[in-house]
């Protein structure tokens, strides 16, 4: 069994162990660096290679939202999770935007936190329908329209579609059931479309077609 | 009824009796040759030459000029006309020379008369002149008064030409402006204006003489003697002569430490502000660190005992449970707190997601629904102006919630090159605005005030409009 390798960013040793201690009782989770800001967090996702990075936002010197950025443009494939002390939708927009792909407070259960790192890993997101709404509105371009690309220049018809029922939180099966296509044939699609898009998560990929204006207010429940 | 009036007012005079008295004393003798005049007057007549009837007719003069002094020319007069009803009787059918008796009967008249007449007028030039002297008097102790207000007023007072030329001062100006009289005489006020402070003299003396509405007093500046800079407070007027303008009079008072004091109060002010601020940071980030760092290893604990089985009972485990729910309770409250003292994306993120975090936590708390617009591109500023903003709508929001009764509020942020401005305005019932926004601490509005030098502290202004039954719009602009 292929573990996941987990790389976590933090400024206070003691939430560091304690979230290295809750991953690690799952026999699936591997804990490959430990890192106290933001400037090692880049260069041992560099060197340690791992598939999640679960970062925190205030840490010294380079905070948590720079080495998102900073670890998504270098290493698009990792999937970021970010869990910090703040529970202010401010933060969430922002490190959406800067191509987290989940964000959780501290204080989540450790169930909740496990859970979270396998749904990143598999490209799901940890974007919630109430959260759509907001992020939708934050993403929303002030003025005209089209200043991206079009859709078809990216992704297929096909694709597109997916896309637009993932956007409010639909899970695969549920796209599955609505697409009338196999489970499969949607994790496969959602394949090529992180592929095409560069990133490694649903919520990635919806921050990105919205930015895009490729999915609209009315694509949201 | 004047003229009955006087009529009594003569009737109560004794003097008329008392005339009419003498009138008779020399009348009766005149008429009745029996009776004999006293020694010494018969003496004196023969000693001027004149005979006795001639005497007695002069005697009439008398009452005649008596008359004069008590009751003026007229009563001279009319007494004279009774004395020639009690004289011509005698003469036309007595006398036995009546040529000579009716000259000295018309020189009696004519004489009486003159007589009454050079009297009165002397008594009036002696009236006229001792008026006269009294109101010299009056005028010298008032000028002397005037000069001494003058002199010792504690405000500076100085005239001079149309020019600018100094023609007068008093001591509070020589203090106040550092030169001796001698010297002030001969300088012109351009000497110690600046160039602004000239300008602002020209126009004032302008509009003083176009007879246009001049704010006073208005605040002036000069430079003393040694160089030094005096703020002044100035009123000034118009010297006229014979109704033309002649010169300007200026009354000054120095407020240069007055000025300061309000300086050092300004920027104790800020520092006070300044200091507040730098407290809320500290101890925001230290609940951050030290509290909620500490309270999430504790929840952590707590939920692994709890969900982790280890052989704990099921009570425990629901012991635990609650536990770890009261912690996490906890740690919201103490997150909350954090925020409240600092909210978090002021310093890590800015000012706009800051405002925009503070409209989502007002609609949600106070059932205000806020809305947030941008206009402009959005651009950081620097961390006191950021702040300052940010409690200014804090402050505005609070207003809204707590005395507006307004349904909804919009905030507009408009980034602009060098500056930025901040609209806030709500639906609810507004409120009457006296005067300026300066006033309003008096009013008891402290909490706009507070709001007012908060911008003033970071150079910004605050406008404010508000109408009963009309909503309030509150407007801050910053620099950065």
């Amino acid at each position: 069994m292929r573990k996941i390798k987990i790389l976590i960013a933090d400024d206070h040793a003691v939430v560091r162990d304690g979230t290295r201690q809750i991953l690690e009782q799952e026999a699936d989770l591997d804990v490959v660096a430990e890192a106290a800001d933001g400037a090692e967090a880049i260069k041992l996702a560099g060197s340690s290679k791992p598939d999640v990075a679960i970062i925190d936002i205030a840490m010294p010197g380079v905070d948590g939202i720079e080495a998102t950025r900073q670890i998504k443009s270098l290493y698009p494939t990792i999937a970021v999770l970010i869990l910090s002390a703040y529970d202010d939708d401010q933060f969430v927009f922002s490190l959406l935007e800067a191509g987290a792909a989940g964000y959780l407070l501290k204080s989540v259960r450790g169930r909740e936190l496990i859970d979270a790192v396998r749904q990143v890993y598999a490209g799901e997101s940890v974007l919630y329908p109430s959260i759509a709404r907001k992020v939708l509105n934050r993403f929303v371009p002030t003025s005209g329209k089209a200043a991206g690309q079009k859709p078809t220049e990216v992704l297929s018809d096909r694709e597109i579609e997916v896309l637009r029922l993932a956007t409010p939180g639909l899970s695969n099966q549920d796209i599955a059931d609505e697409l009338c296509l196999s489970l499969r044939t949607v994790q496969a699609h959602l394949g090529h479309i992180f592929n095409k898009l560069q990133v490694s998560s649903r919520t990635e990929a919806v921050v990105r077609a919205l930015k895009e204006g490729w999915v609209t207010l009315e694509d949201i429940p | 009824m004047a003229l009955k009036n006087k009529i009594i007012k003569t009737l109560r005079n004794p003097g008329f009796w008392l005339i009419l008295a003498v009138m008779a004393l020399i009348t009766l003798p005149y008429y009745q040759e029996s009776l004999k005049h006293p020694a010494f007057l018969t003496q004196l007549t023969t000693d001027l030459g004149l005979t006795r009837h001639a005497f007695e007719r002069i005697l009439y003069l008398a009452p005649i000029v008596w008359a004069g002094f008590l009751f003026g020319w007229r009563g001279a007069f009319i007494t004279s006309l009774a004395a020639l009803a009690c004289m011509l009787p005698r003469v036309i059918f007595i006398s036995d020379y009546p040529m000579d008796s009716i000259f000295e009967t018309g020189a009696v008249f004519v004489v009486g008369n003159v007589l009454s007449i050079s009297f009165a007028s002397l008594r009036r030039d002696r009236e006229y002149r001792t008026r006269l002297e009294a109101t010299q008097q009056d005028l010298k102790t008032s000028e002397e008064r005037y000069r001494k207000l003058f002199e010792n007023a504690i405000d500076g007072i100085w005239i001079h030409d149309l020019e600018g030329n100094i023609v007068t001062v008093n001591s509070a100006a020589e203090k106040m402006m550092g030169y001796s009289r001698e010297e002030l005489f001969k300088m012109n006020v351009k000497t110690f204006l600046s160039d602004e402070s000239l300008d602002l003299a020209q126009k004032i003396r302008r509009k003083l003489l176009n007879d246009e509405p001049v704010e006073q007093p208005y605040e002036q500046r000069f430079f003393k003697r040694d160089g030094s800079e005096t703020y002044i407070q100035l009123a000034t007027s118009v010297v006229m002569d014979k109704e033309k303008p002649v010169g300007f009079q200026h009354i000054a008072r120095d407020v240069t430490e007055q000025k300061r004091m309000n300086e050092n109060l300004r920027f104790y002010l800020q520092q006070a502000t300044r200091a507040q601020e730098e407290e809320r940071k500290r101890i925001s980030h230290e609940l951050h660190d030290d509290t909620i760092q500490a309270l999430v290893v504790l929840s952590r604990q707590l939920d692994a005992l709890a969900s982790g089985g280890k052989g704990l009972s099921e009570e425990a485990q629901q012991r635990l449970e609650e536990l770890w729910k009261q912690t996490d309770s906890i740690l919201q409250g103490v997150r909350r707190l954090s925020q409240d003292l600092r909210p978090a994306a002021i310093d890590r993120l800015g000012l706009l997601p800051a405002i925009q975090w503070l409209a989502s936590d007002v609609s949600k708390y106070s059932g205000v629904e806020t809305k947030v617009n941008v206009i402009g591109k959005e651009h950081r500023l620097p961390e006191e102006g950021a702040i300052a903003l940010f409690r200014i709508i804090q402050e505005a929001l609070r207003n809204v919630w707590r005395h507006s009764g307004a349904i909804s509020a919009e905030i507009t942020i408009e980034f602009n090159d060098k500056s930025t401005q901040i609209t806030v305005s709500d639906n609810g019932k507004g409120f009457k605005l006296a005067g300026k926004v300066g006033d309003l601490a008096k009013q008891g509005k402290l909490g706009l005030a507070g709001m007012q030098e908060r911008a003033q502290l970071v150079g910004g202004t605050i406008s404010v409009q508000s109408e009963p039954g009309k909503g309030t719009t509150i407007t801050v602009e910053a620099p950065g």
